[in-house]
């Protein structure tokens, strides 16, 4: 069934829409919370969550892409339940790995004790995003917004597993290089 | 700041971004799926080929010793492998089923993704450099996934363009090439020794399968979202004065409507394919005046309609036609499909706009009724079918702005607000949006006029209650 069509379903309030998204997306959330929680137990309570989200969130939005909307949701859902466990049952998953990876994106004499500002850093790396090549963005994205493996990123974007981890290593590098630019750390 | 922080800041980036990163995933995954597909089914078939082989060898070796001078090969091209050939072919555009590895290599060896995409259009006769035309017919066959592809060869561009226009070679299938860029099969490049020719996908050399398998193999289209719009055309095999006259009377249009597309879909992706040459299930009505001025004249044109179907990724699937008269689509070459259920028939005349005046008329209890054409059109204005109740004024509108006054409408359908509309669809000639309402109440046809902010771009058709069947 077409998005569009989903969503309708949603806005006529027919319980309908949460069985077409379950259909349409259903095991393809699955992954992207396995991905984060290493559990399908877990995931599939992520999951759960998400078709309740979306349920009380339609109306009044009304997503252009659906598939994006839910995508956002349930990797949301995901990594608050990844929060709440404890720590030894955290290391397992794609999502923790990619978390250490993105460490290289910090400054290390960075004393910032407050929260970052998340729409300014959001727009930020937005920004450093649309300077890269189109194939070493999906390959970002794939890594730290889908949590793929490397191996799985590697597939999906063309490209050696070393190959992967050399372009991701060095995207990093240049994040940190333009949000120390951007001012978004800060040392005493 | 946290990795977390940053995590969770990309977790906020806009939709566009990740959508791309999306669409990448996905065509990886469909690779994959039919590289899957093949290789469960590859063990099954290994004992088979084994036996085919060790059978054929017996063969050959027995016509070798029996006639020294027998060759296994004819013009570069393994026996058996070669399907058709018309009065005159060209000895350098024989194409091996197994050539062996080449040396030539591809544009790029590099997943699709990072390959140039390369147009269709542009590897064509019509708009490429070096025309090479051919006279003959030629075809062949190429495995694609668990069927044999029949293929023909096409008029192209010069064999130094196809070169530089080769994507990954085709699972299984050596020798046989994607166009770069494309993970597609409906157009293939083939190498013969130094020469490339370029061949067009016919159907699939099975008994009987389903299209849903020519859809996703051949043309990658999963769901109708993977649709971008479908041209609708009369047929062109009555050039008579009358049969000019229909063809100009339907006119051509191109449907882009969401629910449109998403119907076109289910039917097609539903039907059974029978193969090639099969006109004995095909009845598209005679193309001919009738003596006696019958209904039955130029049913064909009447009755009949060409479709160009327009992929996501810019194929053009331009074989289908259909026809009211057996509610069917086939295609040239006899290809037949199942007749459509009276629900899915009643739905493709709708978007395709066959209801006619002036025709048989079968109602809804299925019985028939012959009608002359002055008794059929005041029945058909007594139940309010077919009649016209608004016509256009404004023939300067362009096809954008008809398109965007068509997704107001959709929008407004979707919504609720035109219970009473059936379809929509972009008309040429002028560009006009037709519509069909099932209500000719002044207030509803209010409701839709108001969305028309050109001003006299709409043609609304009133079929009543009932829906009109045709024979």
């Amino acid at each position: 069934m077409r998005d569009d069509r989903i969503v309708e379903l949603y806005w006529k309030r027919d319980e309908g829409a949460v069985r077409q998204t379950e259909i349409k997306y259903g095991h393809y959330l699955t992954k992207l919370a396995y991905h984060i929680l290493a559990d399908w137990e877990d995931s599939r309570e992520s999951v759960n969550d998400t078709y309740l989200s979306a349920w009380r969130s339609m109306p009044p939005h009304r997503p252009e892409s659906l598939r994006t909307y839910l995508c956002k949701m349930t990797r949301q859902i995901s990594i608050d339940i990844f929060r709440r466990r404890k720590s030894a049952k955290r290391q397992a998953s794609e999502y923790a790995i990619s978390l250490s990876e993105l460490e290289d994106c910090l400054s290390a004499g960075d004393t910032t004790q407050r929260d970052a500002d998340r729409n300014l850093l959001s727009a930020a790396i937005r920004n450093y995003l649309m300077t890269l090549p189109e194939g070493t963005r999906d390959a970002f994205l794939c890594r730290y917004f889908f949590a793929d493996s490397v191996r799985e990123t590697a597939r999906y974007c063309g490209m050696s597993e070393a190959g992967v981890k050399s372009l991701l290593y060095r995207t990093r590098i240049g994040l940190k290089k333009y949000l120390e630019k951007e001012g978004f750390f800060h040392e005493e | 700041m946290r990795s977390e922080d940053i995590s969770d800041a990309v977790g906020m980036l806009d939709g566009e971004m990740l959508e791309h990163a999306l669409m990448v995933r996905k065509k990886a995954q469909g690779r994959e799926r039919r590289r899957e597909m093949k290789g469960g089914r590859l063990k099954y078939a290994a004992a088979a080929c084994v036996c085919l082989t060790a059978l054929s060898a017996v063969a050959v070796l027995f016509v070798v010793f029996r006639d020294p001078e027998a060759s296994l090969y004819r013009d570069g091209i393994p026996e058996g492998s070669r399907i058709a050939e018309g009065s005159r072919e060209s000895a350098n555009s024989d194409i091996p089923v197994n050539p062996g590895k080449d040396e030539t290599e591809p544009l790029t060896s590099e997943a699709e993704g990072t390959e140039k995409f390369v147009e269709v259009s542009s590897l064509l006769a019509a708009k490429a450099p070096g025309i090479v035309s051919e006279e003959s017919l030629e075809f062949a066959r190429v495995p694609v996934a668990e069927y044999s592809g029949f293929y023909e060869k096409t008029d192209s561009a010069g064999s130094d363009v196809l070169a530089a226009a080769l994507g990954g070679e085709v699972d299984g299938a050596e020798g046989w090439y994607r166009i770069s860029g494309h993970s597609d099969l409906q157009y293939l490049i083939g190498k013969a020794g130094e020469e490339y020719s370029l061949w067009k996908f016919g159907y699939f050399e099975s008994g009987e399968y389903p299209y849903r398998d020519v859809l996703e193999l051949v043309y990658q289209v999963r769901s109708a979202e993977d649709l971008r719009e479908i041209e609708i055309s009369p047929p062109r095999m009555d050039n008579s004065d009358e049969g000019k006259r229909i063809q100009e009377s339907i006119g051509t249009h191109t449907v882009t409507d969401g629910e449109a597309l998403e119907t076109l879909y289910q039917v097609l992706a539903s039907m059974t394919c029978y193969g090639n040459n099969r006109w004995d299930l095909i009845d598209y009505g005679s193309p001919e005046a009738s003596e006696d001025g019958t209904m039955e004249s130029h049913d064909a044109v009447r009755l009949g309609r060409y479709l160009a179907v327009t992929t996501a990724y810019g194929n053009v699937i331009d074989g289908l036609k259909y026809t009211a008269v057996s509610d069917m689509f086939y295609e040239f070459s006899g290809v037949a499909y199942n007749p459509l259920t009276k629900e899915q028939a009643q739905s493709v005349w709708a978007i395709i706009g066959v209801i006619e005046e002036g025709t048989k008329v079968r109602d809804d209890n299925g019985t028939d009724e012959e009608e002359s054409a002055q008794d059929a059109q005041e029945q058909e204005e007594s139940a309010g079918g077919g009649k016209l109740l608004c016509e256009i004024t404004n023939r300067e509108a362009g096809l954008e702005e008809i398109t965007q006054l068509q997704d107001r409408v959709s929008s407004a359908m979707m919504a609720g607000e035109l219970p009473f509309v059936i379809s929509s669809a972009v008309y040429e000639n002028p560009y006009r949006l037709h519509i069909m309402v099932t209500s000719d109440a002044e207030e509803d046809l209010e409701k839709i006029k108001a969305l028309d902010t050109l001003c006299g771009v709409m043609e609304i058709e009133y079929t009543g209650t009932n829906t009109l069947m045709l024979e």
